[in-house]
């Protein structure tokens, strides 16, 4: 139903990988000694570090302005980036926007919530038998609508027969309503974990 | 692919990765506040605080050949590693799909039916069986597996291929395709 940002996630978890990956190759390249071989194997002119020299500079370096103006740039940028990629772990609705069903200038317009259609598809959709609950998302446009429904379902429900008459009435009569065809109809079954009760008589 | 576009996705998808996003999205988040904190005490206090002096005096020992460096480069690699491995390894579906509707209404649709959905249904097939006592069951890939807890042993065998047929049984008239494989495994309650 709620759309999340895996394209965005692996994308950047693969770009952070590589860049790790590469980093601690070259440091393991250097650190054995062949970068004077791969030099000489690409005409570059590469030195290998001596065992003893140290990985940071100096502690004067680190007192200068310039450098902790950079260190404090390169902080935000960094902070900016994983507050954003951390928000963009909150899943979207993704919903469409207000439809505006008769756009003329002469005769008015009319516009129409998606919230009143998708509370209509879900009062509908929960008097089906073995329906416990049930929410909608109406994306696209007016002319091209686009239904997602995820109903609850009681352990017992009739799963194919219930797919069948959502798809000829709910979005049927969404598509009558709209004028318009359903584009995309989605359904995504859950199923109650449902309460039994018994009773026992003794006689 | 745009989350504000008011389009619809797939329902049956592969897994987000949320969970490693979160984690090195928290890291990089951690690492700029505490970066732009140091650099700004620095400069409204003129020199650094204790706790990055103290961390710089153990990094500015590090030299190539030290053994704690080799250590910091192998665990780079690993990470990097297994960041890359969660980007590319596509995961298995979150839910299984459907066959239904057909009735042609919406030009196209999806039925799908969650995991966790899978397992109850099964589990809730299981239960209905005479002899079992507890049932616990899980979906995944292909397969569910059904785990029930009944009073004797003696009539085990009989009982797994009851409860494995109830329940393919069940996920067939449901439409579950592929067919899901069901494994069952008895275990006796102990007295």
């Amino acid at each position: 139903m709620r759309q999340t940002a895996s394209a965005l996630n692996r994308g950047w978890l693969a770009v952070i990988g590589l860049v790790l990956i590469i980093a601690a190759a070259v440091a393991g390249i250097a650190r054995a000694g062949l970068l004077p071989s791969i030099g000489r194997a690409t005409g570059l002119s590469l030195r290998a570090p001596a065992d003893g020299t140290k990985l940071l500079p100096g502690g004067s370096v680190w007192n200068q302005s310039w450098v902790i103006v950079v260190v404090i740039l390169v902080g935000v940028v960094l902070a900016l980036l994983g507050l954003a990629w951390l928000i963009a772990q909150v899943p979207r609705t993704n919903q469409a926007r207000p439809f505006r069903l008769h756009d003329s200038t002469e005769h008015g317009l009319t516009r129409c919530e998606p919230k009143v259609l998708t509370d209509a598809v879900e009062t509908q959709t929960k008097a089906f038998p073995g329906v416990t609950d049930a929410s909608a998302v109406l994306r696209g446009t007016a002319d091209r609508p686009e239904l997602t429904l995820k109903v609850t379902c009681a352990d017992r429900a009739d799963l194919s027969g219930l797919m069948g008459q959502l798809e000829s009435t709910v979005a049927a009569g969404l598509g009558q309503a709209l004028e318009a065809p359903v584009q995309r109809f989605g359904v995504l079954v859950e199923v109650d974990r449902g309460r039994r009760s018994e009773r026992a008589v003794t006689v | 692919m745009s989350r504000s576009d008011a389009r619809s996705r797939r329902l049956r998808r592969r897994p987000s990765r949320t969970v490693p996003a979160s984690i090195v999205a928290l890291v990089l988040l951690a690492a700029g506040v505490l970066a732009v904190l140091a650099g700004v005490f620095r400069l409204i206090d003129g020199s650094w605080a204790a706790p990055v002096r103290s961390g710089a005096k153990g990094l500015a020992g590090l030299t190539w050949g030290s053994g704690a460096f080799l250590g910091i480069v192998i665990g780079v690699g690993v990470i990097g590693l297994v960041l890359l491995l969660a980007a590319i390894i596509p995961g298995g579906y979150t839910s299984a799909r459907l066959a239904a509707g057909g009735a042609g209404v919406a030009a196209q649709t999806e039925f799908v039916i969650s995991q966790r959905g899978l397992a109850r249904l099964a589990a809730a097939t299981a239960e209905e069986i005479d002899g079992v006592e507890r049932v616990s069951a899980s979906a995944g890939g292909h397969r569910v597996r059904v785990a029930v807890t009944t009073a004797t042993d003696a009539e085990a065998r009989q009982l797994r291929d009851r409860v494995q047929q109830a329940v393919s049984q069940r996920l067939s008239a449901a439409g579950v395709q592929p067919a899901a494989r069901v494994s069952v495994s008895v275990h006796t309650r102990g007295i």
